[in-house]
């Protein structure tokens, strides 16, 4: 198979691996549809150009958030970003199927909400841990490497997050 | 194992990080601990609620991405994976029949013109020939037998 082909199969297969990953990651860091879809777009362009240089296969999910992350950084640092279209979807945008199904979306929708907005009262290291494990789907290992801390770090930055998290979910529950 | 423990290992559970046996473990322990039933509980409803908040990928952001990348290949290759590349080799293949189309056409006027040629001259010839061979008088020829013919007979 010629080297160009075999790249463009070797992507199509990463693409469609992390696409999902990657972008609900951005987007939840960015809090900007339209940026952080301008950073999935130029992080998979360069995993495109670098298909040739990554040999180790097995190292791309580490190189794409690594990627990512660095132009997270990079917009954060210029201050380009304004989180202003985080929340795009609202109670409008629910199709009306049934009464039921109705209540249960607009239930799903405040919930998400509420998560959301309690997650932008953490701190970015307190969110990305958070955001990298549950969206980006990263072991403890591979969070730990990515942003240079200890697992047990990591552990407890989830561990709080999340704690804060439920306090806040319960009292909805209930 | 206190709850704060507990609640961590089911935090690990969660987050598919936990071991076989401290699965097994984990599982004892909630069986006798009703606050870590209750974590538990909560860890599963805010596992579910969270995934409810992963967002679709765009299909504009897709096209977006597949039309870069197919820009990117292109650009590479610009010689095999144009699409106009047939149209640009039929062109091509066009002009050189065309060429080859003249060429011949002048040869073969050349060679006409030479194969004219070569006839005037050859029936100039002819009549040079003809005029040559009216000019010669003309020739009697007579024949005479003078030789005895003898016939021997043996009887």
């Amino acid at each position: 198979m010629p080297e160009t082909h075999k790249n463009i199969v070797d992507f199509t297969l990463v693409y469609n691996k992390y696409k999902v990953q990657i972008y609900n990651y951005a987007l939840k860091m960015l809090r900007n549809i339209m940026v952080a879809e301008d950073v999935v777009q130029n992080v998979f362009l360069k995993l495109y150009d670098s298909m040739d240089t990554i040999r180790n296969k097995d190292s791309i999910k580490y190189w794409l958030f690594t990627t990512t992350r660095n132009e997270i950084l990079t917009l954060f640092r210029s201050k380009k970003v304004k989180a202003d279209q985080f929340n795009a979807s609202d109670v409008t945008e629910i199709e009306i199927a049934s009464n039921e199904l109705l209540q249960d979306k607009i239930e799903k929708n405040e919930l998400k909400e509420i998560i959301l907005n309690e997650l932008e009262k953490e701190n970015d290291e307190q969110r990305e841990v958070f955001f990298l494990k549950e969206y980006g789907g990263m072991s403890y290992k591979e969070i730990s490497e990515l942003m240079n801390i200890s697992e047990d770090l990591v552990k407890s930055r989830l561990y709080n997050t999340r704690q804060r998290l439920i306090n806040r979910v319960k009292k909805i529950i209930k | 194992m206190n709850t704060e423990e507990l609640n961590k290992l089911i935090n690990e559970y969660f987050d598919n990080e936990l071991s076989k046996e401290k699965e097994v473990l984990l599982f004892t322990q909630l069986s006798q601990n009703k606050e870590a039933r209750e974590y538990f509980k909560n860890m599963n409803f805010l596992n579910s609620a969270v995934r409810e908040t992963s967002e679709k990928f765009p299909d504009e952001l897709e096209q977006k991405i597949l039309f870069g990348i197919k820009n990117k290949i292109e650009r590479k290759n610009p010689f095999f994976t144009n699409k106009n590349f047939f149209a640009v080799a039929s062109y091509a293949l066009s002009v050189v029949l065309i060429v080859i189309s003249i060429y011949f056409f002048n040869q073969s006027l050349n060679y006409k013109e030479r194969v004219e040629t070569t006839m005037s001259y050859i029936s100039s010839q002819n009549e040079k020939i003809d005029l040559l061979m009216n000019t010669i008088p003309v020739v009697n020829v007579i024949p005479e037998y003078q030789n005895e013919v003898t016939i021997n007979s043996q009887l």
